[in-house]
């Protein structure tokens, strides 16, 4: 009997499931390499400009870097080379989401409490947690 | 969190002495603001660095003025006057065009005569992915929906017939897929074709829209000439006709199956008018004979491959018949078209050099750059700065960094943003960049200048994380400054226009940071003035490599295509990697052999936007013949291994020596760079496999080469080929080997006689 294809609605993109299963495959294989020495490596030198990033802290941080926008966190300059304030990005054209509650003086402490803030997000560590050990 | 307030523009980036620029301003206050002229001279804020310069310049417009909001009209469409209202279909009628709609969820209109605050006319639109026909005069509506949703990006043939003898209205849609024209191709079974018919409850309306046009891809906001446009159209259209009577079922059988029926009001081709030069024009033309001509408002993509391609033929010049669509997006934007603020008459005596009208109001600034280049056939000084507006423009107001997700790998870093990146998020009337994608997932192809351009401002860092552009190239015009030297500012708007007898008038000429969008125009004016004994210093990297159509009738406004290779932001889709402004083929110079190492001696091989490197002396530069160039710089000192960006004068972009792409075989390998980071990466055109060992670290393409050339007759050019070399001028009060260096270079070349030729 013919079935045909009818309403775009219908259909769902299935690569998403891969998609999800790379990500929690991947994050399980990168858990590990969170440790308080690789965040006090971050913490450091975020650019890596004095010493070239671990290639522990480089896994990680490609995998950082990719993450989808919306929900993507941001150094925002406040007062460039001054005041700089945690934010998350929205899906485009909608405002993104700054949080007053820490300001941070310079754009490299600023930098590292993303890479914190995604870390959390990822379940890679806890809130509060290994962070505050290094 | 600053999201809005007063921003301006200027109609054109370069003026002379004794001509006339006009400003354009709004601002979400009302109320008084201040005019003052400035000239710029270094932008870049880091506080290791000389910090911010401008320098006040008496004006006749200082002083206060007021603000205004002014409206902008976004997106794509075609404005076809219709006076005596001939195309109102009072007495029946039927459209027909092909359709290929992109974003069908979204409500929007294809093509209509319609007034949305009447309900008047009639209007076909999409509404929640169903084709929907609307018709009436204010009361009540003839509504006739098709109960079978579009598939995005598949062609489809339209028909409308309006009967008002029969009253009775219908509406069918034939699918019109081959292999090559749609998203996916003939084997899905696809039952998506459909007629549905209706009472004709109202005719269309044509006493409450006296006078409205016909819109193409979308819907006249209200009844007027005129009128604001809403509910605009993401996807292509091609072929939109329209008859003053119902057509038969015949003959629109005979319509949906490709053939033509004879007799129409009106009927647009939007290849007509295509020549080998391509379709430069905002005109529409109407072949029914009836006179019904439109205009395109807001640069729809033109030459686009059409309902009927089949692949065979990639240049629409070679095949209109096959390229008949449009494409239109509700975000595209080739001018804001705000009312004239200001007009700024530039004195006579007013020095050659990059200024900015400011505007302060209230806590706010704006400042507007714009340049003043020597009265023409005129130098005023030995040395001239070409400012790179092609690529200011092409980067116009980009927002990679908040729609891209890939934007963080390609830059390697986790990402700063500040209150210029939050406003351009909050503010899509003032457009984007060629690294931005329109809304419906075309990549932006077309470029304005008459629009704010919010990170063409001398103080923003840049959403990429380091000085980019502009004030990027202001960190050579303080150093110029700084050290004295006379320099006339000229533009690649110039050198577009007037060639190598622009630069025949000058000893050198300099590229600064990243000319990165050049015409052919250009390529020639500096090969002929090289070739001829011109001398040049390219004090950047990863230029002259995008090819960039200038449109020939309005000047403020380039094109590119991206694809086949090179660091795309996004890639032209089969069929469409030629530029509908000019007929030329886009995509890389160095894919249409004019790598930019014949004229330069290097060209683009690597990006590493994270951390910078120093450059470490080859034998060349112990070569007696240009210890000149090494002149006080010690045999084992690293060059530029310090700097404003990123910590060193190798970094962001870089150029490598290539004598197998067009180096000339005398050019001479003075310094590269090594120490790059594992973010630091091999260009996709180098990259014939993907394969690991591409980057910084393993890679020795990965590198910057400072490299020296001789050309006959005493001509030279220079290559730092880096984007971060003019970030190590100024360091450590400008004594440094990168600013020595630079120096060396750029008074042998300044000065008088030719130069020895190295071979």
């Amino acid at each position: 009997m013919r079935v045909p294809v009818r309403n775009p609605n219908d259909y769902r993109d299935k690569t998403a499931d891969f998609m999800d299963f790379f990500a929690r495959t991947r994050r399980r294989e990168l858990a590990p390499l969170v440790d308080a020495a690789l965040i006090a490596e971050h913490r450091d030198d975020p650019r890596g400009g004095d010493t070239p990033h671990s290639p522990a802290l480089q896994d990680v941080l490609n995998h950082l870097h990719y993450m989808p926008t919306d929900g993507k966190s941001f150094a925002y300059a406040e007062q460039p080379y001054r005041q700089y304030r945690l934010g998350v990005l929205r899906a485009r054209g909608t405002p993104p989401t700054v949080f007053d509650d820490r300001s941070y003086a310079s754009e490299r402490e600023a930098v590292h409490a993303v890479f914190m803030e995604r870390l959390a997000k990822l379940g890679l560590i806890g809130d509060g947690g290994e962070g505050e050990q290094a | 969190m600053k999201l809005a307030q007063i921003r301006a523009y200027c109609d054109r980036p370069n003026v002379r002495p004794g001509e006339t620029l006009d400003f354009f301003v709004s601002s979400p206050r009302a109320g008084a603001w201040r005019a003052s002229l400035v000239r710029l001279i270094h932008g870049d804020p880091n506080p290791e660095g000389p910090g911010y310069k401008e320098a006040p310049v008496a004006c006749a417009l200082d002083g206060e003025h007021r603000a205004t909001q002014q409206f902008t009209q976004l997106g794509g469409h075609v404005v076809v006057p219709d006076p005596s209202g001939l195309l109102g279909g009072r007495h029946g009628m039927t459209l027909h065009l092909h359709l290929w709609s992109t974003t069908p969820a979204k409500r929007q209109g294809v093509i209509s005569r319609w007034s949305e605050a009447d309900g008047a006319g009639w209007a076909l639109m999409i509404e929640d992915g169903h084709l929907v026909f609307v018709a009436g005069d204010g009361g009540e509506l003839t509504r006739v929906v098709s109960p079978k949703p579009l598939f995005p990006e598949v062609w489809y043939s339209v028909a409308v017939t309006v009967d008002t003898q029969a009253k009775s209205v219908s509406l069918s849609q034939v699918v019109t897929l081959n292999s090559v024209n749609s998203r996916f191709g003939r084997m899905v079974d696809l039952d998506s074709d459909v007629t549905v018919h209706a009472p004709l409850v109202a005719p269309p309306g044509v006493a409450k829209i006296n006078g409205s046009p016909v819109i193409i891809a979308g819907l006249g906001e209200r009844a007027a000439a005129n009128p604001r446009v809403v509910a605009l159209y993401n996807g292509k259209l091609d072929g939109p006709a329209l008859w003053d009577r119902a057509l038969t079922d015949t003959e629109v059988c005979a319509l949906h199956a490709g053939g033509g029926v004879a007799g129409a009001r009106a009927q647009w081709d939007f290849a007509a008018g295509t020549t080998r030069r391509g379709i430069g024009t905002d005109a529409v033309v109407d072949v029914s004979g009836n006179g019904f001509g439109g205009r395109c408002v807001n640069q729809p993509d033109r030459g686009m491959t059409g309902w009927n391609w089949d692949g065979l033929e990639e240049h629409f010049v070679h095949c209109p018949e096959q390229y008949g669509a449009m494409w239109f997006h509700e975000d595209s934007l080739d001018d804001c078209r705000w009312e004239k603020s200001l007009t700024l008459a530039i004195p006579g005596n007013l020095p050659s050099g990059a200024y900015a009208l400011k505007l302060e109001q209230g806590g706010d600034t704006d400042r507007v750059p714009f340049f003043v280049v020597p009265t023409k056939g005129t130098a005023t000084a030995r040395i001239a700065l070409v400012i790179p507006t092609f690529s200011y423009m092409a980067y116009a107001n980009s927002q990679v960094l908040l729609n891209a997700a890939t934007g963080q790998s390609v830059m390697g870093v986790l990402t700063t943003l500040d209150d210029i990146d939050l406003e351009l998020n909050a503010t899509p009337e003032y457009g984007m960049s060629t690294y931005d994608y329109h809304r419906d997932g075309r990549g932006c192809a077309y470029s304005s200048w008459r629009r704010p351009i919010l990170n063409l401002r001398p103080d923003y860092r840049h959403e990429f994380g380091s000085v980019w552009q502009f004030p990027a190239d202001l960190h050579l015009v303080d150093w110029l400054t700084t050290k004295g030297f006379a320099f006339d500012v000229i533009t690649d708007h110039d050198l577009h226009a007037e060639g190598a007898a622009l630069l025949r008038r000058y000893a050198v000429v300099i590229s600064p940071s990243h000319a990165e969008y050049s015409s052919s125009q250009m390529l020639d004016a500096y090969e002929q003035y090289f070739a001829s004994g011109g001398r040049g210093m390219y004090l950047g990297a990863n230029g002259f490599y995008w090819i960039t159509s200038q449109h020939p009738q309005k000047p403020w406004l380039i094109e590119v295509r991206k694809g086949e290779s090179g660091d795309q932001a996004w890639r032209a889709r089969p069929g469409e990697l030629y530029h509908s402004t000019t007929g030329e083929r886009g995509g890389i110079w160095r894919h249409r052999a004019r790598a930019p190492q014949k004229i330069w001696g290097t060209g683009y091989t690597s990006h590493g936007l994270d951390v910078s490197a120093g450059y470490h002396q080859m034998p060349d530069a112990r070569d007696p013949r240009v210890a000149w160039i090494m002149d006080g710089v010690g045999p084992e000192e690293v060059i530029g291994d310090f700097g404003l960006v990123n910590g060193g004068a190798a970094g962001l972009e870089m150029d490598r020596v290539d004598y197998s792409l067009g180096s000339p075989p005398n050019t001479m390998l003075l310094a590269a760079s090594h120490g790059h980071t594992a973010s630091a990466m091999l260009v996709p055109e180098d990259q014939y496999f993907a394969y690991p060992g591409i980057t910084g670290r393993d890679n020795p393409l990965v590198r910057a080469d400072i490299a020296y050339v001789t050309t006959r007759n005493g001509g030279a050019v220079f290559s730092a080929s880096s984007m971060a070399w003019c970030g190590s001028l100024s360091w450590n009060g400008y004594a440094n080997n990168v600013s020595r260096i630079t120096e060396n270079v750029l008074r042998r070349f300044a000065a008088d006689g030719p130069i020895d030729e190295v071979v």
